[in-house]
C-alpha cells in the first residue's frame, strides 16, 4: 500500500463535532497527547540507533583478534588458517558497514521526529532511558539491551524491523542470550499478524473520541504519557506511527495547532539521507505524511506490504543468512568462528541503583547489567558518556534553535557551532572510535595484559545518562543545551584531559590492541592522544563558530559546482 | 629575472579513511575506502612514487599476487589494479614525473633532456606531522578542514625533485603553514585563515581537462564503475578458482564498496559519492617559502642546474591540480608547474 492509499483524515460526524468544539484546555491536552506519542517514537528511534552502534562496535576488525591468527607464519597449515581469518574479517567488515548504515537511518528518523516536534511547537526531545530497557516499555516487543554481535542480537534486530505479518522465530531460541537475561523478555513472542492500517486508523479515531469525551481510563493515559513506568499502549511501531500520523494531521486540519517553526525544519547533509523538502509553509500536512512514510518504509516496509530490498528487515535477514553460512562452513572446517569480541552485555560502571529502570521493576533479573571493574575501561566509559551527553546537549541546541538562510546557506553562529561539531566530528571522530576502543579494553580489573591478546571479557560503552531514571527535572536538565558557551568549553577541556590520562594509563599498564604490531597501527596510546588533540581543536573551533569569528561553509570563491551527482 | 618552469604530472596514492568513517579509521567500514586483506592499514600518507611504497611495504604476499596483472607495479603491496578500461592508470601506474621544462616559455634543450622523467615527490617532514610516513590530507572529520570536507591541504608541504634514476635529489623546498611556528601540526594552526593560502584556489566539479589527462571523457563516466564492478566480479571468480580465499574476499569487499557508494538512490550516504570524485579536480596555487632558518633547508643542486642558477632566497611558486580521485584504487591524478626564479 502506498501512502496515497493510507486512510484519509475524515473523522465521523461525532469526532468532527468534538474536534471543532474543543476548548483551549482540551486543545492543550491533545497537543500534550501528541507530544507524548512523539516522545515515545523519538525515544524508540534513539534506543535503536545506539543499540545498533553498540553491536557494530563489538565486531572484530583485525585478523589478530582471532586467537589462532599468527601473522607472518611460514607454516603452510598456519598460513591456511590465516587466510581463512583474513577472509572472515572482510565479511565482518561488510556486515558492520550495513549495521552502521541502519543506525544512521535510525538517526535520520530521530531527526524527522525532531522536525515533527517543531511543527507541533515543542522543544526537541533527545532523552532515552539507560540500557537495558524492559520489553514492556516500548512498542518493540523485546527488551532493548546493549548486545554484542551474536545470533540472538541479529534475530532481535530482524524482529524489530520485520513487517507485522511476517513470521520469524522467537529470538530467544537463538544462541547467545546470557543466562538470567531471558527474564527480561516479559512480552510473549507475537504470532504474525497482518498489519491492518484501516483498522488501526479506526482504532486511533476511536481512541481520540474517548479522549475528547474524557472516557479514557487513567491507566491508558498513564501508558501514553509515561510508558517507561507504566508500559506502552502500543505493540508495534506501525501502530504508534499510525496514531501519530492521524493526530498530527487532524490537529493541523482542525487548527488545534497551527503548523509552527518552519525555520526549524532541518534539511542538512550530515551523513544522513534527509531528502524531504524543508520549505513546509502551507505544506505541513504533506511533510507529516512524507516523514512518517519514510520512517516506516526504511524499517518495516510501507504499512505492511513486503519491505523493499535495502530496508532494515532485509539488511538483517541477509546478515543472518550470511552468518549462518559462515558458521556452517566453520563447523565443516573445524575452525570455530566468533565474529564478535567478547564484549559483555549491558556493561555499566555505575553503582547507583536508580540509574537503571529494571532495578525498580519487580521480577527483573539482578544480573542484567555487567559491572565493569577495570579502571581504564571505567575511565574510558566515563569519557564516552561525557562526550555523549555533551553531544546530546548540542543536538538539542541544534534542533531547538535551528534556522538557515535558504538562499545563502548561512546559519546563525550558535546553530553553526552545533552543526559543525555535533555531527561531524563528534559522532564520527569521538563517539565511534572511542566506542570501538572501549570494546577492546578489559572488563575486569584483574586482567593481565599479554601483548595484544584480546581480554577474556571486554568492556563496552554504556551510553549512560548519569541521572535517576525517575527524576523528570533531572532528565530535562540533562538534555538541555547550555546557554553559556564556556560550559561547553569546560567540557571539551575535561574530555581532553581524560583522553590524555587514558593514553598514559594504557602505556603504564601495557595495554595494546590486538593489531598493534601491524605497519602503521595506531594503538591505544596514539589513538587516545589523537582524541585529546581533537578535543583541543574542537573547543577552539566551537568558540570561534559560536562567537561568529569563524564561518562555515565558506562562500564559494568562484568554485565550479553543479547541483547534480557530480557535485 | 628569468623563471624556470618545471611541469609535472602523474598518479599518486593516498589510502585515507573517508567520511563517515573516523579520520583515524584504519580498516575502512562506513566510508568508501577500505584496506582489504593483503594490504596494510589505512593511512592518510600521500605517496608520489610506487618505488617508495615498495620500500615501505614490500611486495604482496604470494596469496595476494595476481598472476594475470597488467603491470608489475601491481605486485607491490597496497597498489591495486584497475579494470582494463582505465588503461592510462594501468599502464602508467603510480609516479609523478617531470613532463616539461621551460625558461620563460622557451625549452632549454640540455636541462629539458636531463629533467624529463625526473621524480617529483610530496615529501614528509616528521617534525610537523603525526605518526605518518608521508605528508597527509588531513580533515579530521571537519576539525581541521573548514566545513567543506573536500578542501584539504597537503601537509606538511615539502616538494622535491630527484633525477630520473632517483640517485640524486636536485630540488627540495619546504613551505611552513605557520611561518612563525614551522613545527606546528595542522591541528595546532589556528585560526584557519593561516591555512587559507594552501587550500584549493579553484574547484572544478566536472573537469574535462582532468578527465582527458587520465584518458577519459565525460561520456565514460556512466560506465566507469560498472566496468570496474564487472571486472571485480571476474577477479573474484578467478581467485576462487585458484583457491585464494582471502584474495577473493578482498575483491569482494572492493566490489561491495564500489556498489554501495555508486548507487544513485538507496542506502548510500550521498548519491554517487565515488563517481563524483572522478571528474573533480581542485587547483592549488601558493608560494613555497621555507628558508635557511627551518629544516629541511632549501636545496637546488648547483652542478645539475649549471649554467643556470636557482634563487632559493626568493619564494618559489607552485600551481598544481589534485583530483580524479578513484576511491576504489585510492589513487588520484596530480599535474602542475613549479616556477623558480633564476639568478
Amino acid at each position: 500500500m502506498s501512502q496515497k492509499n493510507l486512510q484519509k483524515i475524515q473523522p465521523d460526524s461525532e469526532l468532527h463535532q468534538m474536534l471543532q468544539s474543543s476548548t483551549g484546555s482540551k486543545k492543550e491536552e491533545f497537543i500534550e497527547l501528541i507530544f507524548s506519542l512523539l516522545k515515545q517514537a523519538s525515544t524508540t528511534e534513539h534506543l535503536l540507533a545506539m543499540q545498533y552502534l553498540f553491536t557494530s562496535f563489538s565486531l572484530k576488525k583485525y585478523p589478530e583478534e582471532f586467537a589462532d591468527y599468527i601473522p607472518d607464519s611460514t607454516d603452510p597449515d598456519q598460513q591456511k588458517i590465516n587466510e581463512i581469518r583474513m577472509a572472515q574479517i572482510e565479511k565482518i567488515r561488510r556486515w558492520e558497514a550495513n549495521i552502521l548504515m541502519v543506525s544512521r537511518e535510525e538517526m535520520t528518523h530521530l531527526c524527522y521526529d525532531m522536525n515533527l516536534l517543531a511543527i507541533l511547537g515543542k522543544d526537541p526531545y533527545m532523552y532515552r532511558p539507560n540500557f537495558p530497557v524492559p520489553a514492556a516499555a516500548f512498542p518493540l516487543g523485546k527488551p532493548v539491551n546493549l548486545m554484542p554481535f551474536s545470533p540472538v542480537a541479529l534475530e532481535i534486530f530482524r524482529y524489530w524491523e520485520k513487517p507485522d505479518h511476517l513470521p520469524v522465530r522467537d529470538p530467544l531460541l537463538a544462541e547467545g542470550t546470557p543466562h538470567g537475561l531471558k527474564d527480561l523478555f516479559t512480552v510473549p513472542h507475537k504470532d504474525p499478524d497482518q498489519f491492518n492500517h484501516p483498522e488501526t486508523h479506526d482504532e486511533a479515531m476511536g481512541f481520540l473520541k474517548q479522549f475528547f469525551s474524557n472516557s479514557l481510563n487513567q491507566d491508558t493515559l498513564a501508558k501514553i504519557h509515561d510508558p517507561l513506568t507504566n508500559g506502552t499502549h502500543f505493540d508495534s511501531i506501525e501502530q504508534l506511527y499510525t496514531f501519530i500520523r492521524a493526530y498530527l494531521l487532524m490537529g493541523l486540519k482542525y487548527k488545534i495547532f497551527e503548523g509552527q517553526n518552519m525555520e526549524r525544519i532541518v534539511d542538512e547533509h550530515y551523513g544522513f539521507n534527509i531528502v524531504l523538502n524543508p520549505l513546509v509553509i502551507g505544506q505541513f500536512e504533506n511533510y507529516v505524511e512524507e516523514a512518517i512514510e519514510q520512517i516506516i518504509e526504511e524499517g518495516e516496509g510501507v504499512w505492511g506490504i513486503p519491505p523493499a530490498l535495502g530496508s532494515h528487515f532485509w539488511v538483517f535477514q541477509t546478515l543472518i543468512d550470511s552468518m549462518n553460512k559462515e558458521v556452517k562452513e566453520a563447523k565443516e572446517s573445524g575452525l570455530p568462528f566468533e565474529p564478535a569480541l567478547p564484549v559483555v552485555w549491558n556493561p555499566t560502571y555505575t553503582k547507583q541503583h536508580d540509574r537503571h529502570l529494571i532495578n525498580s521493576i519487580p521480577d527483573m533479573p539482578s544480573n542484567a547489567t555487567y559491572p565493569i571493574t577495570n579502571q581504564v575501561a571505567i575511565e574510558a566509559m566515563e569519557l564516552f558518556n561525557e562526550a555523549y551527553t555533551t553531544m546530546i546537549r548540542m543536538l538539542s541546541g541544534f534542533f531547538g534553535h535551528y534556522e538557515i538562510d535558504q538562499t545563502t546557506g548561512i546559519r546563525p553562529p550558535q546553530v553553526n557551532a552545533y552543526f559543525q561539531t555535533a555531527f561531524y566530528p563528534f559522532m564520527t571522530n569521538v563517539i565511534r572510535p572511542l566506542g570501538e576502543m572501549i570494546c577492546r579494553l578489559p572488563a575486569d580489573e584483574n586482567f593481565v595484559p599479554d601483548g595484544g591478546k584480546v581480554p577474556d571479557r571486554c568492556a563496552g560503552p554504556d551510553f549512560l545518562f548519569d541521572i535517576s531514571q525517575f527524576d523528570s527535572c533531572g532528565i530535562e536538565e540533562a538534555i538541555k543545551p547550555y546557554e553559556d558557551v564556556n560550559k561547553y568549553l569546560i567540557d571539551f577541556e575535561s574530555m581532553k584531559q581524560r583522553a590524555l590520562n587514558l593514553k598514559n594509563q594504557c602505556e603504564q599498564r601495557g595495554y595494546h590492541m590486538a593489531f598493534y604490531k601491524q605497519d602503521d597501527a595506531r594503538d591505544f596510546d596514539v589513538s587516545f592522544a589523537y582524541l585529546a588533540e581533537n578535543f583541543e581543536r574542537i573547543g577552539k573551533n566551537f568558540a570561534a563558530y559560536w562567537n561568529a569569528e569563524m564561518v562555515a561553509p565558506i562562500s564559494s570563491k568562484g568554485f565550479q559546482n553543479y547541483s547534480n551527482n557530480f557535485n | 629575472m628569468p623563471t624556470l618552469s618545471i611541469s609535472f604530472d602523474g598518479f599518486f596514492q593516498c589510502r585515507l579513511a573517508t567520511d563517515p568513517d573516523p579520520s583515524n579509521e584504519q580498516r575502512g567500514i562506513s566510508g568508501f575506502t577500505y584496506a582489504v586483506a593483503g594490504e596494510t592499514l589505512l593511512d592518510p600518507s600521500i605517496w608520489s612514487q610506487a618505488k617508495d611504497i615498495e620500500t615501505a611495504y614490500k611486495a604482496k604476499a604470494d596469496a595476494f599476487k595476481d598472476l594475470l596483472r597488467s603491470n608489475p607495479q601491481f605486485d607491490i603491496k597496497n597498489i591495486r589494479e584497475a579494470s582494463p578500461d582505465f588503461a592510462t592508470y594501468n599502464s602508467r601506474g603510480i609516479g609523478i614525473q617531470v613532463s616539461k621544462v621551460e625558461i620563460d616559455g622557451e625549452t632549454p634543450p640540455g636541462l629539458d633532456q636531463k629533467m624529463k622523467g625526473a621524480l617529483c615527490r610530496f615529501a614528509n617532514r616528521p617534525q610537523s606531522n603525526g605518526p605518518y610516513k608521508g605528508p597527509i590530507f588531513e580533515g579530521r572529520n571537519q576539525i581541521t578542514s573548514d566545513g567543506d570536507p573536500d578542501r584539504f591541504t597537503v601537509n606538511p608541504f615539502v616538494f622535491t625533485i630527484s633525477t630520473p634514476d632517483d640517485t640524486k635529489l636536485i630540488l627540495s623546498r619546504f613551505d611552513p603553514l605557520d611561518f612563525d611556528k614551522p613545527d606546528d601540526q595542522l591541528y595546532q594552526v589556528f585560526p584557519n585563515t593561516k591555512v587559507d593560502r594552501r587550500l584549493p584556489y579553484q574547484r572544478f566539479a566536472l573537469s574535462e581537462d582532468g578527465l582527458v589527462q587520465i584518458g577519459l571523457t565525460s561520456d565514460d563516466l556512466n560506465t566507469f564503475f560498472e566496468n570496474r564492478m564487472n571486472w571485480l566480479k571476474g577477479k573474484i571468480v578467478e581467485a576462487e578458482a585458484t583457491n585464494k580465499l582471502a584474495l577473493a574476499e578482498a575483491f569482494r569487499s572492493r566490489l561491495f564498496g564500489v556498489n554501495f557508494f555508486t548507487q544513485a538512490t538507496g542506502p548510500t550516504v550521498l548519491a554517487n559519492r565515488l563517481l563524483s570524485r572522478i571528474p573533480l579536480r581542485q587547483l592549488y596555487k601558493h608560494s613555497i617559502r621555507g628558508n635557511a632558518s627551518m629544516n629541511p633547508l632549501p636545496l637546488a643542486d648547483t652542478e645539475f642546474f649549471a649554467p643556470y642558477q636557482i634563487d632559493s632566497e626568493k619564494e618559489w611558486e607552485i600551481l598544481y591540480y589534485l583530483g580524479q580521485y578513484d576511491g576504489d584504487l585510492m589513487v588520484g591524478w596530480c599535474s602542475g608547474t613549479l616556477d623558480i626564479p633564476l639568478k
